[in-house]
């Protein structure tokens, strides 16, 4: 097992490798000047100068790459050009915003999308089947900065419930959350629904209903589990989504996590901000990736056995 | 129709029709089906793919989909008590306990995500109301007596071969000590070596306990190994019913006739294989009159319509056939 | 043996015929689908001919009329310029459909091509191909979306190549397993044997046999590229202010978004209707095209 974990950790570096240099070349090519950016109004073509040769932009492409990756070890992402600040400073006080939304809407998106999921499929044909399926495509129609304004017009601008934007107590991440979930669970319901009704029909639940179950144990006794590894594999997919969803939600809350960071980088052109936003949350991403991966394994013997066998040397 | 004589019958249908309604088309899986079973004998229920065994299998536990299946009628009478007729938490109680069935494949009857103890252990939980460490022992004591090692309990289905596998659904179908058990094809999904291994497993085990059992094949070999009694079934029609030796010896329907012209004979003369002509009938669109007539070699003017009457050929043994040039 | 392999290669076509009929008769039972594609064929119309149908010139400031709430006059109100907003939906219906059509077909034409070239020359080539795309895949959707936009810049042109080239990756992987899944097919075999010329096999044979897929893909995400769009505009990052795509309708309607909830509602109801019918229509063409999915 241990084994299994530090080959999928080698297998992600040269992937995380990969998006550090294609984010880098993707903004050394693009327009953009960092000495105009940073110098704004008191443009002056010498101090221009001056800047680009002080933060190495004179250097060559690969020595520029190579600087980057080897401060990226120490964590260090350069400096905002625009307001001067340190981005890994930054990035600390913020991740954790990010990542708290993230997995909020994750446990959100996994708990109900799974429960309409398996309402909607052992009702097959029936309403609450109809009920279950149409909230999930109206989810997965309405787009989720849409349904953000609208929460906020719900319950914070008119029942005046919950604070409209910023950052504060655990009342604030209520919106936000609820928002970002919303495209998960709808997914993630037509996922369990089509899955579920797939082992539906499967000899094994003919037979479990031979033994002489009754319809709740075969449900989540024996369809659930089976159903539920596909399902996991869209869970672990909707991170991608959860992740990329709180860049827009953050916007839309005015809350101060790595997305809006990310926003606010694209819109000043900060390239230093825009490409370390953009390496830690595919790195979060990928990260998560992994644990489901692992996740996947303990659920699944078909996947258990393969790296038990090599942790007991035991043969078939 | 088709009744044996009394004695001690144990599993009695009468007139079973079932029926798959879909939006598209009406199927007749089953139409008006009796036959009887005595306590303590094997009845083989023989017939080609599609012709409603497993159908039938389903109806008498209970298991069929239900969109599509509809039953339009008929009893099923287990020990004189109407299996059709009881609600759903009874019938709880007589599936997996009274009566119990081993499947076609096992490749896919178990649960891929269980292990197989588990799932030999579930069955005696719920039926014996013993403790969980309880139903561990006796679940081990039946892997070992199907011929499985207590030591792999813990072990998934993948990681089994085929007749393994069989074996382990085996150990689930007789957990409990049913009084009737159903196989549909034990052996269909298997090796022919194993086959027979596990046709003596479930017989050794059969007469050790006096189970009753319906065995549906399609292959006469098994059927000649096994049975007491043998229903032949065509189109969803039983079509002809008796002892064995009455089917073996003395075959009086055209198809039962040409099901044995299909089987290679070692000693018999070197006469080539005389495959029955035709396919079988589209179910959702079957011909009036005689099921067979379209592929019957007698058929004559009045088997293509109206009701086929059950002839009796000898002491229990009926067949549904006008005979030789529309008689009778 | 000449009839054999006429018979073979002639079997694809004579198949492809059959089955479109066939998937047509399928797709018409479908009531979601037939209700998913008359909306869709709708906003089609609207794209088209909105300019002609506005009530009034969606540019037309009128500050005497100023965020007026739906009435007889104004059916979708006037926003906070006094602009009639149903002549706003009206004529912005075409840039959200444009740029969604046009981020799904650069998408599935890039997709296409890298997937066919991947499939077919497979070895090293394919290993580079796909070990891109498991590093593009590494980036969520959304960011790469938000940093291609972020690159690129803003306006039409660049928000429709920003979400066409981040859905390159998809279409791709698509592409390349189906082929990969046909190439596995005796006629294709058959096909080689005859001396087809890869280019021959690539046209006639695989792509005819991989487009099922692609097709519900790109009917698919044309309506995920219509909202990535307005999302990218409400960001900033996407189409600018003066036009009236919808996600700029919905983005400039926040600020009102107390006194004139409508300006917001309306242009995202408008959004999330095509969305649901290319969602509805998408489904049924799934369903249609292989029916073992269904049940």
């Amino acid at each position: 097992m241990v084994r299994y974990i530090l080959k999928r950790l080698l297998l992600m570096l040269p992937v995380i490798l990969g998006v550090i240099i294609v984010v880098f070349t993707l903004l050394y090519i693009s327009p953009g000047d960092a000495a105009s950016i940073i110098l704004g109004t008191s443009y002056t073509a010498e101090s221009a100068a001056r800047i680009r040769e002080t933060l190495g932009l004179n250097q060559p492409y690969l020595v520029q790459l190579g600087k980057y990756i080897f401060n990226l070890f120490r964590f260090d992402f350069g400096d905002s050009w625009v307001s001067g600040v340190s981005v890994s400073s930054e990035l600390i006080t913020r991740l954790p915003r990010t990542l708290l939304i993230g997995s909020l809407s994750i446990v959100i998106t996994a708990v109900f999308g799974i429960l309409l999921g398996v309402t909607a499929a052992v009702n097959q044909n029936k309403w609450q089947d109809s009920l279950c399926m149409v909230l999930a495509l109206l989810g997965t129609s309405l787009p989720g900065f849409f349904f953000a304004l609208l929460l906020a017009l719900v319950f914070a601008f008119t029942l005046q419930w919950l604070p409209p934007y910023g950052m504060g107590g655990p009342e604030y991440y209520i919106l936000p959350v609820v928002a970002n979930a919303l495209g998960g669970v709808a997914m993630l319901a037509r996922q369990t629904r089509s899955s579920m009704l797939e082992v539906i029909h499967s000899d094994f639940i003919v037979m479990a209903k031979a033994k002489g179950l009754r319809r709740r144990d075969i449900i989540y006794r024996h369809m659930l589990p089976n159903a539920l590894i596909p399902v996991l594999t869209t869970i672990g997919m909707q991170f991608a989504g959860v992740l990329g969803g709180s860049i827009i939600i953050e916007t839309v809350f005015a809350l101060p996590g790595v997305g809006y960071y990310l926003v606010t980088g694209c819109n000043n052109r900060d390239y230093n901000v825009v490409m370390a936003c953009t390496i830690i949350i595919s790195v979060a991403f990928s990260l998560v990736m992994l644990l489901v991966d692992l996740l996947m394994a303990m659920v699944d013997p078909r996947i258990k056995i393969q790296f038990s066998e090599v942790k007991h040397g035991r043969g078939k | 129709m088709m009744k044996s004589d009394g004695g001690d019958i144990f599993l009695s249908v009468r007139n079973l029709t079932v029926e798959y309604v879909t939006k598209q088309e009406t199927v007749q899986a089953v139409n008006s089906v009796s036959f009887d079973l005595h306590k303590g004998k094997t009845l083989g229920l023989v017939g080609e793919t599609g012709a409603g065994k497993t159908t039938i299998a389903g109806a008498i536990l209970g298991v069929l989909p239900v969109p599509p299946a509809v039953t339009r009628g008929g009893e099923i009478l287990l020990d004189g008590e109407d299996l059709m007729r009881l609600d759903e938490a009874t019938m709880c109680k007589v599936r997996g306990k009274r009566v119990t069935v081993i499947f076609q494949d096992p490749m896919t009857a178990l649960n891929p995500v269980m292990t197989i103890g588990r799932q030999i252990a579930e069955v005696i939980e719920l039926h014996d109301a013993v403790s969980r460490k309880e139903a561990r022992v006796r679940a081990e004591r039946m892997l070992e007596m199907v011929g499985i090692p207590a030591a792999r309990y813990d072990e998934y289905p993948n990681q089994f071969s085929g007749g393994m596998r069989q074996r382990v659904v085996i150990a689930v179908a007789l957990a409990c000590n049913p009084e009737l058990l159903l196989a549909d094809e034990p052996t269909t999904a298997l090796d022919v070596t194993i086959q027979a291994q596990v046709l003596d497993l479930i017989r050794e085990l059969n007469s050790a306990k006096k189970t009753s059992m319906i065995l549906i094949t399609h292959d006469m070999g098994v059927v000649m190994e096994m049975c007491d009694d043998v229903a032949v079934i065509y189109a969803g029609e039983i079509i002809e019913t008796g002892t064995l030796e009455n089917i073996f010896e003395h075959p009086a329907h055209p198809y039962t006739i040409g099901l044995f012209g299909s089987i290679p004979k070692i000693n018999g003369d070197s006469e080539r294989l005389s495959p029955i002509a035709g396919l079988p009938p589209n179910p959702a669109d079957l011909p009036k009159g005689c099921k067979f007539h379209p592929r019957c070699p007698q058929a004559a003017e009045a088997c293509k319509s109206g009701e086929i009457p059950v002839r009796e050929i000898s002491a229990g043994h009926f067949c549904k056939c006008r005979g030789k040039a529309g008689e009778a | 043996m000449p009839e054999l392999s006429m018979g073979i290669v002639s079997e694809p076509a004579w198949k492809k015929q059959n089955l479109f009929v066939e998937v047509i008769k399928r797709l018409s039972l479908n009531k979601s689908a037939m209700a998913g594609m008359i909306i869709f064929i709708f906003v089609l119309l609207i794209a088209i001919f909105g300019d002609m149908l506005a009530p009034q010139d969606y540019a037309a400031i009128n500050p005497s009329e100023a965020n007026q709430f739906p009435s007889s006059e104004h059916w979708f109100g006037t926003d906070n310029m006094g602009r009639d907003l149903l002549s706003r939906v009206l004529s912005g219906c075409k840039w959200s459909v444009l740029i969604g059509v046009g981020a799904q077909l650069i998408a599935c034409g890039g997709g296409i091509i890298l997937g066919c070239v991947s499939g077919f020359f497979g070895g090293k080539t394919d290993q580079l191909i796909m070990r891109l795309c498991d590093i593009v895949q590494a980036i969520p959707g959304v960011l790469l979306n938000i940093t291609l936009a972020g690159i690129l810049g803003r306006g039409i042109p660049n928000t429709i190549l920003a979400l066409g080239l981040s859905g390159i990756t998809g279409g791709t992987r698509l592409m390349r397993s189906s082929i990969m899944a046909v190439r596995k097919n005796e006629y294709l075999e058959a096909a080689s044997a005859i001396n087809c010329s890869n280019f021959r096999i690539i046209t006639r044979h695989a792509l005819p046999n991989a487009f099922a897929p692609m097709i519900v893909s790109f009917t698919m995400s044309i309506g995920s590229g219509i909202i990535g769009a307005s999302a990218l505009t409400y960001l900033g990052l996407g189409v600018q202010a003066p036009n009236p795509e919808w996600g700029a309708l919905v983005t400039a309607g926040r600020n009102y978004l107390i006194s004139a909830p409508y300006m917001t509602i309306i242009p995202g109801l408008c959004i999330m209707l095509v969305v649901l019918s290319l969602n509805l229509f998408g489904d049924g063409l799934r369903d249609a095209l292989d029916p073992k999915l269904k049940k």
